[in-house]
């Protein structure tokens, strides 16, 4: 059984009538134990359909249909009690700019300690605080910070505060929306390593969200990518990474010149070409494939009649009407 | 230098700067004193020299000033033309008698403005948070002294039921300090009413401003995904940080309140530092005025001064940032 099941789910921005479906049926699988990468551009609705498992969804967007279900247990429309008790204790978040996530006149520890007295009541002040402080050395800060406030740390380390504080309550599911995009490279990189290997020690299952495929490439088992509210492909990390002339590899057009979008360090130097064009408006009522418009390969079909998602492989989905013939 | 003292010497150098624009400033107003004191047009030249010379006008004003400063400097506020009494001893009166309604006013004001704020701005754009918005400015859009008539009309004259002047009952007879105190907090419920009723839109608007701001900030998100009840995000996170810029409304709203409660104390007769100053500019009562407005800007500073200092402990980021 999955850790966390999403199916066919369904967000709103705004109302019925003038609303926008920002996630439109979309379904999200998580394992135990799993990493999953979910990517796409900007405004795809990869941090809504994140953020619509806890129900931390802003003012204005509802959860039209589609279920969420998380250890066996439906919480598409649970009671705000129950999913503050899910809260931080079984999945926590860290948020996409960790820079102003944090609370600027508590300090780093009683934040990180915050969650753990919330949830549970036998704790005492002193104990959470020395476990804030071990939390603080695992993520590579000395122990003596916990009474800094956020604005005595970098942009770094204030992420590390956050992996910290996600980890307080040692959560069966962390999900992490772009963690390390205001970062620059280096720390990046530090960050991701940070973040793997304490998901593996914590036994924890990952939801990792970013624009940057290749941020997924080596932190993931699996990928799902999204275009304009749809999944459009999913699989193993693997395949979606291969290389296009092996037997198995990423299927969508959108999915290989996303790929495309990021210089590869490790191989020969490759002109970056980008996606010309932008996501179609969602305001408007959509026929067809989405990607039509920016698509090289675009048919007729494509403009008149909706791709479903078709299992290519096992455990490999794409949205495409030549998934099998599209050429890399 | 360290903060404090640095603050500190900020702080008298503006006393000083205030104590001499005081000065010229009463001195340019029209109208002289001797006049009043006379209350005659038909004073002979000689009455009016000795008159001169009793209450310290007779020499250039540069002289005058430098006799202020020196007497200033030895905490001698000079002697009052029109009530025939030291300063100090006026102004010391008065004082307590404002400290008191300020006090209480304040008090009410501050609190239930940001309860009734902090309540509103989570509920930003509800029906309850529209009726509070509306309500207040209709309340903070009327004159201060007009709805002390109004409540004097309703509570005083209809009713009947509360006093509506002065700070005791005259020639009253107190059985005990109990009743005596008792007689004075009668007398404070429509004053402090008044000053209630006009300025408690003050702090809801700019807690609700405030709050509604940071509510909208990432890290209270944090704090609603850490599981937390609606209850604790707010007050624990929001309103911890909403906050800030009410401290220092608090305290430029307590500075305004020194010399602002003048039509308050008028309308009910409130012997204090309102009322001593609006009866002082009457009869040119320069010593009295100027002793006044020093004491104003003396309040002023420090709650200024106060809301810095407070500031610091609340904000850490202040401290670095100096």
């Amino acid at each position: 059984m999955n850790l966390l099941d999403v199916r066919n789910l369904c967000v709103r921005y705004g109302s019925e009538q003038t609303g926008v479906l920002a996630v439109d049926t979309v379904d999200l699988r998580i394992g135990q134990g799993e990493f999953v990468g979910l990517a796409g551009e900007s405004g795809c609705g990869k941090t809504t359909l994140a953020m619509a498992i806890p129900n931390l969804l802003p003012e204005g967007a509802t959860v039209v249909s589609g279920s969420v279900t998380f250890d066996g247990q439906d919480i598409t429309h649970a009671s705000e009690e129950t999913l503050n008790s899910i809260r931080w204790k079984e999945i926590s978040v860290i948020f996409q700019g960790a820079l102003n996530a944090l609370n600027p006149v508590k300090s780093v520890g009683w934040q990180i300690a915050e969650p753990m007295l919330a949830h549970d009541s036998g704790l005492s002040d002193k104990d959470a605080l020395a476990r804030a402080r071990e939390l603080l050395d695992a993520v590579g800060i000395s122990k003596s910070r916990s009474s800094a406030y956020p604005h005595e740390f970098s942009g770094g380390m204030r992420q590390r505060v956050m992996i910290a504080m996600a980890l307080a309550c040692k959560p069966k599911l962390v999900i992490a929306d772009e963690p390390i995009t205001a970062l620059d490279v280096m720390t990046q990189a530090q960050i991701l390593d940070l973040l793997r290997s304490l998901s593996s020690s914590f036994d924890l299952s990952l939801l990792l969200i970013s624009h940057d495929l290749s941020v997924l490439a080596d932190t993931c088992d699996r990928v799902q990518v999204m275009y304009a509210g749809k999944a459009v492909e999913s699989g193993s990390a693997e395949t979606i990474f291969a290389s296009a002339d092996s037997s198995e590899s990423a299927a969508h057009p959108y999915t290989n010149r996303l790929l495309k979008s990021y210089p590869n360090i490790l191989h020969e130097r490759v002109f970056i070409d980008g996606i010309p064009g932008y996501p179609p408006d969602l305001s408007l009522p959509q026929t067809g494939c989405r990607f039509a418009a920016r698509c090289d390969q675009v048919q007729s079909v494509c403009r008149t009649q909706e791709p479903a998602l078709i299992e290519l492989h096992t455990n490999h989905f794409v949205a495409c009407h030549f998934a099998e013939q599209v050429s890399r | 230098m360290s903060y404090l003292p640095r603050k500190l010497l900020q702080v008298l150098g503006s006393i000083f700067a205030v104590a001499t624009f005081n000065f010229f400033l009463f001195h340019i107003i029209p109208g002289d004193p001797i006049r009043l004191i006379a209350r005659t047009q038909k004073l002979d030249p000689e009455a009016v020299a000795e008159l001169r010379k009793k209450f310290g006008l007779d020499g250039s004003i540069i002289h005058q000033y430098l006799v202020y400063l020196k007497n200033l400097a030895h905490a001698d506020l000079g002697y009052s033309f029109s009530l025939h009494e030291g300063v100090g001893s006026v102004l010391l009166r008065a004082l307590g008698h404002t400290a008191l309604l300020l006090t209480v006013s304040t008090l009410i004001v501050v609190i239930i403005g940001i309860a009734i704020g902090v309540y509103a701005g989570s509920r930003q754009g509800k029906k309850s948070d529209s009726w509070i918005v509306i309500s207040s400015l209709v309340f903070w859009s009327m004159p201060t002294f007009w709805v002390g008539m109004l409540l004097v009309f309703v509570f005083g004259v209809w009713w009947g039921g509360l006093p509506i002047s002065g700070i005791t009952t005259p020639n009253a007879v107190y059985s005990g300090s109990l009743s005596y105190m008792m007689d004075i907090a009668r007398h404070l419920i429509l004053p402090t009413l008044t000053l209630a009723l006009v300025d408690i839109a003050f702090f809801i608007m700019i807690t609700r401003t405030s709050l509604i701001e940071v509510m909208h900030e990432d890290y209270m998100l944090t704090a609603r995904g850490k599981g937390l009840s609606r209850k604790t995000v707010v007050w624990k996170h929001g309103v911890r940080n909403a906050l800030l810029p009410v401290m220092t409304a608090s305290a430029l709203y307590i500075s305004a309140l020194v010399g602002g409660a003048i039509q308050v104390e008028v309308v009910y007769s409130w012997p204090g530092m309102g009322l001593l100053m609006y009866n002082s500019v009457l009869a040119r009562d320069y010593p009295v005025l100027e002793a006044c407005f020093l004491v104003s800007s003396i309040v002023v500073l420090l709650a200024n001064f106060a809301s810095d200092v407070l500031y610091r402990v609340l904000d850490p980021r202040v401290s670095v940032a100096r």
